[in-house]
C-alpha cells in the first residue's frame, strides 16, 4: 500500500518517509473505534437527539479538520495543537495545548482497552466485569505499550488501514442493514421533548462528549513531518474524513436510537449497554442467526479495532511527549529514547502506568467526559492558532489553507476557523460547568502540568513563554569562555564501520555542550549514534536482514557508544534504521529526532572522474566528498560538521577553509561551510 | 476527450460498484423480510457482492 515515491513538487508537504496511508490510517482508526465506546455515553445524556448531537460533531470535524491540515501544513513539527500555538503565541500556550492533548491520549489508551474488555465479553462473560475486566484492560495497555516501545513498523501501518478499512466496511453495511430492518421516525422522535427529555444541559454535554471524534487529528498532525502528501491529498482526506464521520457516527446513532429506543426517558444504550453500545444494536435484529453472527463479528472487530486505537493513542502520546521534551517544556529525561529502538521509553512506560490507574474505577462516563475537557482545550487552541498563524506568517507557503476566508484588519480571516473556535468556547464551558470529572480532575491535571512547567523552567532559569532549546540555552551562557563549537546538545551520528568512527565520535564529545538538568541529575549532552541499513530497491524494506551485517551493526555501535561515553557528560543513544538511501536517512533521522547537529565522516570520494574532464558535456566532477555527505550537507535542517579524510592525492583535496578553535574540526551546512582537514 | 483505456476502466468501476451495491440492497431485502440464511435472496445478494468486490479488487490491482 506504500505509494510510490513521487517527484518533489511545489505544493509538497516536503521531504517524507512514510506515505499517505498512515494519514488515512491514524485519522480513521480513531474515528473507526470512537464509535464502540463512545456511543453509549453520548445517547446516555443525548437520548433521542444523539443522531443530532453526532452530526453537529461531524461539522465540528470537519472545521477542525480543516484547521488541523492548514497548521500541519505549515509546520510541519512532531506535535499539533502544541506545535501551532508555539508559533502563533508562545511556550506557554504551547504547553497548555500539548499538556491538555497528552491527558487525552492517556484517557483515550484507557477507554480503549476498558472498553475493549467488553467486547471480549461476548466470548467469555467475566471478562466484562470486576477483576478479570480490569486484568484485561491492564493487559491491552501493558502490550501496547511494549509495541510502542518495539517501534511503529511499514508493515503495522499496512495492518492497521486494512484492519480500519474492513471495520469502517462493517459499519456502513450495519448502518445500511440496520436503517432497513429498524429505522422508524416515529420511534425516533416520539420520546423526544425538547428541554426535558433529554434536558439541554445534557445536550450540550454530550456535544463536548461527542468531540472524541478529534483526536485522530491530533495524531495525524504529529505524524505530519514524515508523511507525503500533496495539496490535493489533503482536501481529500479533509472531505472524506469528514463525509465519513457523519455517515458512519450518524447512521449507526439512527439504527441505535431505532433498534434499542428510549423509553421513559431511558435507554439500555445508556444503561446496560454503555460499555459495548454496538452490540446492543447487533443483538436487537429478529432472526437469531442474524443476531448472533453480528454480534460475533462485530465483537471481534471492536477489540481488533479498539487495540489498534489504543496503540495509535500511544504513539501519538509519544511523539507529543518526545516534542514536549525536546522543547525543555517537560523535564527532558522522560523524554529519553530507548537505546536500541529509538523510542521514547520513559514516557511511554508512564502513560501506561498512568492509564492502568484510570482503569482502575472502570467508570467510562468520567473518562470519556473527562476525555472532552483535554479534546476541547487542545481544539480551540488549534483554531485560535491558525487565525492568529494568518496574521503573524501570512506571508508563508500554505499548501493548504481553510478556504472561506474574508480580509478583516489586514488579514485573511478564516471563517469556518473562528466558528470552531466559537463552539469549542461553549463546548469547554459546559463541560467545565456539567461534569465534575472534568471540572475537579481535569483542572487539577492543568494546574499539575503548568506548576510543573513553571518549576522546571524556573528551575533552569528559561522564559515561561520563549522558546528554549539546546542550542539556545547555550548561546546564553559566555560565548567568549565557550569553544565555539562546544555547544550542542544533541548531535546525530551516523555510524560506517571504517577507521573513521572513532575519529567522529571523539569530534561528536568535544562539541557535546554541558547541559545541566536539574530534574536530571545534570545530565549531559546526547550523542544519537546511528546506524543505516540500506536496503536495495529488490528487497522489501522489511526484508530480513543477514546476521552479518546485523553483527557488524551491532559490534560498531557498541564501540561507539564506549567512545562517545569516553566524555563527561555526555550520553550516546545508540539506534539502527533501514532506508533505501543513507543521506536520505540521516538527514529525516536527524529532523524527526530535532538534533541540532549532524556529525560524520565525508565518506572517501569517488575517484572516477567524469563531465568535462573527459570530454563530456557537464562541468568537472566536483566530489571532494562522497554522494552520502553531499546529499546530507545539501538536505540536512541543522548544522552538518565534518572530519574529513586525509586526502589520498592532490585532485581530491578540499578547497582551503578558515580555521576554527577546535583545530581539527570543521562545520559545513546550512550555506556556510567551515571545514578543516584533519 | 478521456481515452478509451480509461473509459474502459471508469465504467467498469462504476458497474462494479453497481453489482456491489445492488447485492447489498437484496441482502437487505431479503433480511429486512425475515429470510433465513439460506434464502435465495441472501445467496444471491452475497454473491453479487462477491462478483462486484472481485472485479473492483481486479481493477485496482492492474
Amino acid at each position: 500500500m506504500a505509494e510510490a515515491p513521487s517527484p518533489r513538487r511545489a505544493d509538497d508537504i516536503g521531504h517524507r518517509t512514510l506515505g499517505s496511508p498512515v494519514l488515512f490510517a491514524v485519522v480513521y482508526a480513531a474515528l473507526a473505534a470512537g464509535v464502540y465506546f463512545s456511543l453509549g455515553v453520548v445517547a446516555d445524556h443525548a437520548l433521542g437527539l444523539t443522531p443530532l448531537i453526532f452530526l453537529i460533531a461531524a461539522l465540528l470535524f470537519g472545521l477542525a479538520a480543516m484547521t488541523y491540515v492548514e497548521g500541519a501544513s505549515l509546520h510541519p513539527d512532531r506535535g499539533g495543537s502544541t506545535v501551532f500555538a508555539r508559533y502563533a503565541f508562545n511556550e506557554l500556550w504551547s504547553f497548555v495545548a500539548g499538556w491538555a492533548v497528552l491527558l487525552d491520549y492517556i484517557l483515550l489508551l484507557a477507554v480503549c482497552a476498558l472498553t475493549a474488555t467488553n467486547y471480549a465479553a461476548v466470548f467469555y462473560a467475566p471478562l466484562g466485569d470486576g477483576l478479570p475486566e480490569l486484568i484485561l484492560s491492564v493487559a491491552i495497555i501493558s502490550g501496547v505499550a511494549i509495541g510502542t516501545i518495539r517501534g511503529f513498523s511499514t508493515g503495522r501501518v499496512r495492518r492497521l488501514a486494512i484492519l480500519v478499512i474492513v471495520d469502517l466496511v462493517l459499519q456502513a453495511g450495519l448502518v445500511v442493514l440496520g436503517l432497513a430492518t429498524f429505522f422508524s421516525w416515529e420511534v425516533l422522535t416520539a420520546p423526544i421533548e425538547l428541554g426535558r427529555t433529554p434536558r439541554w444541559e445534557e445536550v450540550v454535554f454530550a456535544l463536548g462528549v461527542a468531540t472524541v471524534v478529534l483526536i485522530g487529528l491530533e495524531s495525524a498532525a504529529g505524524l505530519s513531518g514524515e508523511v507525503g502528501t500533496n495539496r490535493r491529498g489533503l482536501r481529500r482526506l479533509v472531505t472524506t474524513a469528514t463525509v465519513s464521520v457523519a455517515v458512519v457516527y450518524v447512521g449507526i446513532s439512527l439504527v441505535a436510537l431505532t433498534a434499542v429506543p428510549v423509553v421513559g426517558g431511558q435507554t439500555p444504550l445508556g444503561e446496560e449497554a454503555l460499555e459495548a453500545p454496538v452490540l446492543a444494536i447487533t443483538g436487537a435484529f429478529r432472526q437469531a442467526w442474524l443476531a448472533d453472527g453480528l454480534t460475533y463479528v462485530f465483537a471481534v472487530a471492536a477489540v481488533l479495532t479498539l487495540v489498534e486505537a489504543a496503540a495509535s493513542a500511544m504513539l501519538g502520546l509519544s511523539r507529543l511527549a518526545y516534542s514536549l521534551s525536546l522543547n525543555r517544556q517537560i523535564p527532558r529525561g522522560l523524554g529519553r529514547l530507548h537505546p536500541t529502538r529509538g523510542t521514547p521509553y520513559v514516557v511511554i512506560v508512564a502513560a501506561a502506568v498512568v492509564a492502568g490507574a484510570l482503569v482502575i474505577p472502570q467508570d467510562l462516563d468520567f473518562l470519556v467526559g473527562l476525555y472532552a475537557f483535554g479534546a476541547l482545550i487542545g481544539l480551540l487552541l488549534a483554531h485560535l492558532s491558525v487565525i492568529a498563524l494568518r496574521y503573524r506568517e501570512p506571508d508563508r507557503p500554505r499548501p493548504y489553507t481553510v478556504p472561506c476566508s474574508v480580509t478583516f484588519r489586514g488579514g485573511r480571516l478564516p471563517l469556518p476557523a473562528v466558528l470552531g473556535a466559537a463552539l469549542a468556547a461553549v463546548a469547554f464551558v459546559s463541560v467545565l460547568v456539567l461534569h465534575e470529572g472534568a471540572r475537579y480532575v481535569g483542572v487539577a491535571w492543568m494546574a499539575a502540568g503548568i506548576a510543573l512547567y513553571v518549576v522546571y523552567r524556573g528551575s533552569q532559569d528559561n522564559s515561561l513563554v520563549k522558546r528554549v532549546t539546546v542550542r539556545e540555552s547555550a548561546l546564553r551562557r559566555d560565548r567568549e569562555q565557550t569553544d565555539e563549537l562546544g555547544e550542542f546538545g544533541s548531535i546525530l551520528v551516523p555510524i560506517f564501520d571504517n577507521e573513521l568512527d572513532d575519529d567522529i565520535m571523539q569530534t561528536a564529545g568535544r562539541l557535546a555542550g554541558d547541559e545541566h538538568d536539574d530534574f536530571d541529575d545534570e545530565r549531559g549532552a546526547l550523542i544519537e549514534a546511528l546506524w543505516v541499513f540500506e536496503v536495495p530497491m529488490s528487497l522489501p524494506i522489511d526484508a530480513r536482514l543477514p546476521d552479518g551485517q546485523l553483527k557488524r551493526a551491532r559490534t560498531a555501535l557498541a564501540r561507539a557508544k564506549a567512545v562517545g561515553e569516553e566524555y563527561e557528560n555526555v550520553e550516546v543513544a545508540t539506534a539502527t534504521v533501514r532506508a533505501r538511501s543513507a543521506g536520505r536517512a540521516i538527514v529525516d533521522e536527524a529532523q524527526r529526532r530535532g538534533v541540532e547537529a549532524i556529525v560524520m565522516a565525508a565518506e572517501e570520494p569517488t575517484r572516477i572522474r567524469g563531465g568535462a574532464l573527459l570530454g563530456g558535456r557537464g562541468g568537472a566532477n566536483e566530489s571532494f566528498v562522497g554522494a552520502v555527505t553531499k546529499y546530507v550537507l545539501a538536505k540536512a535542517t541543522c548544522q552538518v560538521i565534518l572530519t574529513a579524510p586525509a586526502a589520498s592525492q592532490p585532485a581530491t583535496q578540499a578547497p582551503p577553509a578558515p580555521e576554527t578553535p577546535g583545530g581539527d574540526l570543521g562545520a559545513v551546512g546550512n550555506g556556510r561551510p567551515r571545514r578543516i582537514r584533519r | 476527450m478521456a481515452e478509451p483505456p480509461q473509459i474502459q476502466r471508469s465504467a467498469t468501476t462504476v458497474l462494479s460498484g453497481l453489482m456491489v451495491v445492488l447485492g447489498v440492497a437484496i441482502i437487505v431485502r431479503t433480511v429486512a423480510a425475515g429470510g433465513s440464511p439460506v434464502s435465495v435472496g441472501l445467496l444471491l445478494g452475497v454473491l453479487f457482492v462477491l462478483a462486484g468486490g472481485g472485479r473492483l479488487f481486479l481493477a485496482t490491482r492492474r
